[in-house]
């Protein structure tokens, strides 16, 4: 089957290849109907009232060939619980699992039993994690926490799993938690708190931070969940600054927001007060004037709050004297300078020595009849949006982990998950996806690398991120053309994650692995690819590798990037100087324009000539 | 003339001496003019360009005394922006703006501060940075004026040529958004914050340390809670300054004597000695009976190093950097009086580079500014903390005292804390847990350890009680010797501010 798949292109008629279908399994001839059908298939963009009749005819050829995972794999598409129930005694327990969750998430009455059967299912089968969700779905909180037990203990032995175990840990947390053992609660959280920095920490330090991210949002998560600001903090801090190395701005904005809302709510005013000031100078720094705006009028108010918290509590009268000063001076700083005359006047009646006293009773004198300046509705923008937090990391994640780069079960998740049926053809293409996986599996040895090449460009197009697994796994199998074919899949999906295995691939003793490699440099270019791609840049151990990197970085428009390039522009060789000048003539960021008019009058000879000519050919004025 | 054709004819020199003609503060030597030069160089270095004569008014009004400068204008300087009704006004509104300036509690106070150079430029960025910042028009001359007090001296019939010599479009819109700025500016003079300033006076400030200590002070400057640490450090150091080193007694020749003592050389034998006939002074000195004057101990190297371990992760963030670091530095203090070496070290994920209290010099602004915040990862700083240790112990013969500023969710491994605790002895304050509880599997392995809750931080009183009593104890564990048990607690000792259960 797998070289049929190798064969199909997605040309055809969906109309003619469904009667085409139609005829030859009326005919039992299923290999041409499979053909005929598979094809339509491929035809993504056509409409459901086509496409759903012949992925229905397409499991019933599948199932008369005898390829019973496949037509269960069909049905999940267009659910009909009947046939599928015929075919459940005859698939993989993982599939009967699957189909049975199905049915549990569109019952809600037999919810918890059939989540339950799923779950034992699962657990016959060795697959703890999606076993343990299952029973957490089914509110069996004991035998949930029994699995999780298992599995962090399983994951604690391998030191290379240290955010899995994590991850393992935090789940053990939350479900002692749920079964009211707070010392084993404790106990756990202490656990996944270990793995998770240590994790983080040695993702940083490898420069996969969009992974130690994901360890910063299970520490908010814990947090939360123990009552422990400090992990809030901690979680949010780190990710807020990941998210603005990586020039995500909106996104480390909206974090921002949202951790100085947790921290309004866990009575940590002072703390959500330093997080504002963070946020608006951000905002500044990043020219978004009017975020920069709120945040400034936002710490005024945090701050006020903290004084009148602290005089509420008695506490020492400095302590709300240095609130209000800070809140005065962001509001001066905002122009609102009838608040700072009212802050003084409330200054001037603090428990302070007299003299301080009438400092500020003076300094309140001075702002009689000033105004607060204008603020019109349009400077108040409120359009930053919700902060929208990742999935829930501590399942998916580990679910990853167990289907250690299957690109069936990879495929499945995103064909069985409820988010993805409003996206219709990237559900269609893993439809696909999951049935070229599944002849690949059936695929003997000795045939594997030519299937792991075929299923590698049927996961090209989809680019999700939960199929970059299945990929680097591929990549990492021996044959080059496997590799190759990765790479080639890779440079479609845009995520930092993707740079992982690109920058492995271009010290690929193969050097067609290498020129793909390379090639997919250029065309992965992206804000927050900045860092893998300076990082490749810098360390790549090909000439041509690095001016792919050097023209990919051109292409983004962030402070950085141009920084970068500037020093090349100065300082590199020959080669990276043309690259530079090459790429950034057809370049359309405005961040290295504005640097290199900046550099221009301290510049060398040299640099003057090259910062010219770009701004020469870009039709800008020097 | 003060300034010489050749330096006249430069734009680097003309230009900011030219611009002099705004000013209208008037120094009575030309060696204030000179420190104005200084601190305009050192502007430049932190990026904030301002005229020279911004600089210098408002400079010499936060550094020197009022009988050393006279507010007034240098030259006729209507004449040289050619009476326009805006120049006018901006020359009114300046000199306006200046008087408002001096007559300020914080430039008064600040003059009785005798502020170093270092300092002075700081508090410049503070007040006229975000004002250079709004200028949209860049200086037409760089800044290039030598250090010569002689340039300055009777520069005034100079100025109007050094003022048409360059072009001052730049010095005039400095000008104008200082004064569209007028109420920022006397904002921030107001809440300037000079008890920074008295910490850097009562500590021992590291200003010398050049442009990197100034951008730690100037982040110190700008952050509200830095304003807290100081408060609450001035709150309870004074019972810190109380303590002084105690001299002990010792044999050698230095200092003044002490006392009596059995061992010594001759020249310090009590005379009455020789009044023994022969064989009894022979028997007595056999018998170790003779009496010398003792000297006071010309204190050696002190047998101790405290090193002050302040977590600087995000987790910190709020009050508890306020307490920790200001307990930090009150302890610190405390132990260099009682002549205890002293260093500090700040973490997160990493356990940041050693900084020692030099002479009894604490870097202030370093600890007040530090910002880490990069992840935390206890289990590796302190296994790291374990090796430095040992390694230490090869170099160094003194003991290592730990004393460790964190929060209640800093989970270290057992293991690794007992790593520490077999190379140093190791105490800790935690801050405010946010659950108002402490469940730390490695609270009995340490020496002692106290916890700051919110009830104690918020009540006035209680605050800094307990901080001095914190404060007592790391005092009377430190030194070897007369106060005290002489060396740390049993863990069972282990004291807390308030009762907590007991770790499970």
């Amino acid at each position: 089957v797998i070289e049929l798949f190798a064969r199909l292109s997605a040309e055809g008629n969906i109309e003619s290849l469904y009667e085409q279908g139609r005829r030859l399994v009326g005919q039992r001839r299923w290999d041409g109907a499979i053909e005929a059908l598979c094809t339509a298939l491929l035809l993504t963009h056509s409409r459901e009232e086509l496409y759903a009749p012949a992925c229905a005819l397409l499991r019933d050829a599948f199932a008369g060939s005898g390829d019973v995972r496949s037509a269960l794999s069909l049905s999940w598409y267009a659910p009909d619980r009947e046939y599928q129930r015929e075919l459940l005694p005859r698939v993989p327990p993982i599939d009967r699992a699957r189909t049975l969750a199905q049915w549990a998430s569109a019952s809600p009455s037999r919810s918890s039993e059939l989540y339950s059967q799923a779950a034992r299912e699962l657990e016959e089968a060795g697959l703890l994690a999606r076993a343990a969700i299952y029973y957490e779905r089914a509110e069996e909180v004991k035998a949930a926490r029994a699995l999780w037990s298992r599995l962090a203990q399983l994951l604690d032995a391998q030191r290379a799993e240290v955010y899995a175990a994590g991850l393992a840990r935090f789940n053990l947390a939350r479900t002692s938690g749920l079964a009211g053992d707070e010392r084993a609660a404790r106990e756990a959280t202490v656990a996944a708190v270990h793995s998770l920095e240590e994790a983080a920490d040695r993702f940083e330090s490898v420069g996969q931070r969009e992974r130690a991210f994901d360890c910063y949002h299970v520490l908010i998560a814990i947090g939360k969940l123990s009552h422990g600001f400090e992990h809030v903090l901690e979680g949010s801090v780190n990710a807020i600054r990941i998210l603005s190395e990586d020039n995500l701005r909106y996104h480390a904005l909206r974090l921002y927001d949202h951790a100085i809302r947790l921290a309004e709510r866990a009575d940590e005013s002072s703390a959500a007060a330093t997080l504002a000031r963070e946020m608006a100078d951000y905002a500044r720094k990043q020219g978004l004037g009017r975020i920069a705006l709120r945040g400034v009028l936002l710490q005024a108010r945090l701050w006020q709050t903290v004084a009148e918290q602290t005089l509420e509590r008695h506490g020492p009268a400095q302590l709300a004297e240095n609130a209000y000063v800070a809140s005065l001076l962001a509001s001066a700083e905002v122009g609102q300078y009838a608040t700072v005359g009212a802050i003084y006047r409330r200054l001037g009646e603090l428990e302070l020595d007299p003299a301080r006293r009438e400092a500020h009773a003076r300094s309140a004198r001075r702002y009689a009849g000033a105004r607060n300046g204008t603020l019109e509705r349009g400077q108040l923008d409120e359009r930053l949006g919700k902060h929208v937090p990742p999935p829930d990391v501590w399942h998916v994640d580990l679910i990853e982990w167990e289907e250690r780069g299957s690109a069936a079960e990879a495929c499945a998740d995103v064909v069985l998950d409820p988010d993805e049926e409003s996206d219709r053809i990237t559900r269609r293409s893993a439809l696909v996806g999951r049935l070229v996986a599944i002849a690949a599996e059936q695929t003997p040895a000795a045939r594997s690398a030519r299937a792991a090449v075929v299923v590698a460009d049927y996961l090209a197009p989809i680019g999700l991120y939960s199929l970059l697994a299945p990929l680097e796994a591929t990549f990492a199998r021996t044959e080059p053309a496997a590799r190759l074919a990765a790479v080639r899949a890779l440079s479609r999906y845009f995520y930092k994650r993707t740079f992982v295995t690109l920058e492995q691939a271009l010290r690929d003793p193969d050097f067609s692995v290498v020129q793909e490699a390379t090639a997919a440099l250029e065309r992965l270019r992206f804000d927050h690819a900045f860092d893998p791609l300076s990082r490749i840049y810098r360390t790549a151990p090909r000439p041509e590798a690095r001016l792919a990197a050097l023209r990919a970085i051109a292409r983004i428009d962030v402070v950085e990037a141009a920084e970068l390039l500037l020093g090349a522009l100065e300082h590199g060789g020959p080669g990276e100087r043309e690259a530079a000048v090459a790429a950034l003539k057809v370049a359309r960021g405005a961040r290295f324009v504005e640097l290199a008019r900046a550099a221009l009058p301290q510049a060398s000879e040299q640099l003057k000539r090259s910062l010219s000519e770009i701004l020469r050919s870009r039709g800008l004025g020097v | 003339v003060a300034a010489p054709p050749e330096l006249a004819r430069d734009p680097a020199v003309a230009g900011p001496l030219g611009s002099l003609a705004l000013s209208v503060v008037r120094p009575h030597t030309p060696t204030l003019g000179l420190r104005a030069l200084r601190w305009h160089r050192d502007l430049d270095r932190l990026g904030v360009r301002m005229p020279l004569a911004i600089v210098h008014d408002f400079g010499l009004l936060l550094a020197c005394a009022n009988e050393q400068l006279e507010l007034g204008d240098r030259v006729d300087v209507r004449a040289l922006i050619a009476g326009t009704r805006s120049g006018d006004a901006l020359l009114a509104g300046y000199r306006a703006l200046i008087e408002e300036v001096a007559a300020s509690e914080a430039a008064s106070k600040s003059r009785s501060l005798l502020l170093s150079d270092d300092i002075v430029v700081v508090l410049l960025a503070r007040l006229l940075g975000s004002v250079a910042e709004r200028i949209s028009i860049s200086p037409t001359y760089a800044s290039g004026v030598p250090l010569d007090a002689a340039l300055l001296e009777r520069i005034e019939p100079q100025l109007p040529a050094l003022y048409a010599s360059v072009n001052r479009a730049h010095d005039l819109a400095a000008l104008s958004e200082l004064l569209g700025a007028r109420l920022y500016v006397l904002t921030l003079v107001d809440a300037l914050d000079l008890d920074t300033l008295q910490l850097f006076g009562m500590l021992g400030g590291d200003a010398a340390r050049g442009a990197l200590a100034q951008v730690d002070l100037l982040a110190a400057l700008g952050a509200p809670e830095a304003n807290d640490i100081v408060d609450f450090s001035l709150e309870i150091l004074p019972s810190v300054l109380e303590a002084k080193t105690k001299p002990g007694a010792s044999s050698f020749a230095a200092f003044g004597y002490a006392g009596l003592a059995r061992k010594g050389s001759m020249d310090s034998l009590v005379l009455t000695e020789l009044a023994w006939d022969s064989e009894e002074l022979v028997r007595r000195m056999a018998d170790d009976e003779v009496l010398y004057y003792s000297r006071e101990l010309a204190r050696d190297e002190a047998r101790r190093v405290h090193h002050f371990l302040i977590d600087a992760s995000a987790s910190m963030r709020g009050q508890r950097t306020t307490f920790a670091r200001g307990m930090a530095l009150a302890a610190a203090k405390k132990l260099l009086l009682s002549g205890e070496d002293v260093t500090f070290r700040f973490f997160d994920s990493r356990l940041y580079e050693c900084h020692a209290a030099r002479g009894g010099q604490i870097p202030v602004a370093y600890l007040l500014s530090f910002r880490g915040e990069r992840g935390r990862n206890p289990a590796r700083v302190f296994a790291e903390l374990a090796r430095t240790l040992e390694l230490g112990r090869l170099r160094d013969p003194r003991d290592p005292v730990l004393h460790l500023f964190t929060h209640a969710g800093l989970y270290i491994p057992r293991d690794t804390i007992s790593e520490v605790t077999r190379r140093a002895k190791l105490s800790a304050v935690f801050m405010l847990p946010s659950g108002g509880e402490l469940h730390l599997d490695y609270l009995d392995l340490l020496d002692a350890y106290w916890m700051v809750d919110q009830r104690v931080l918020s009540s006035r009183g209680d605050r800094a009680e307990e901080a001095r009593r914190i404060l007592d104890d790391v005092g009377t564990r430190a030194p070897d010797g007369a106060a005290g048990p002489s060396s740390t607690r049993s863990p069972r000792s282990a004291r807390v501010s308030r009762p907590i259960e007991e770790p499970t």
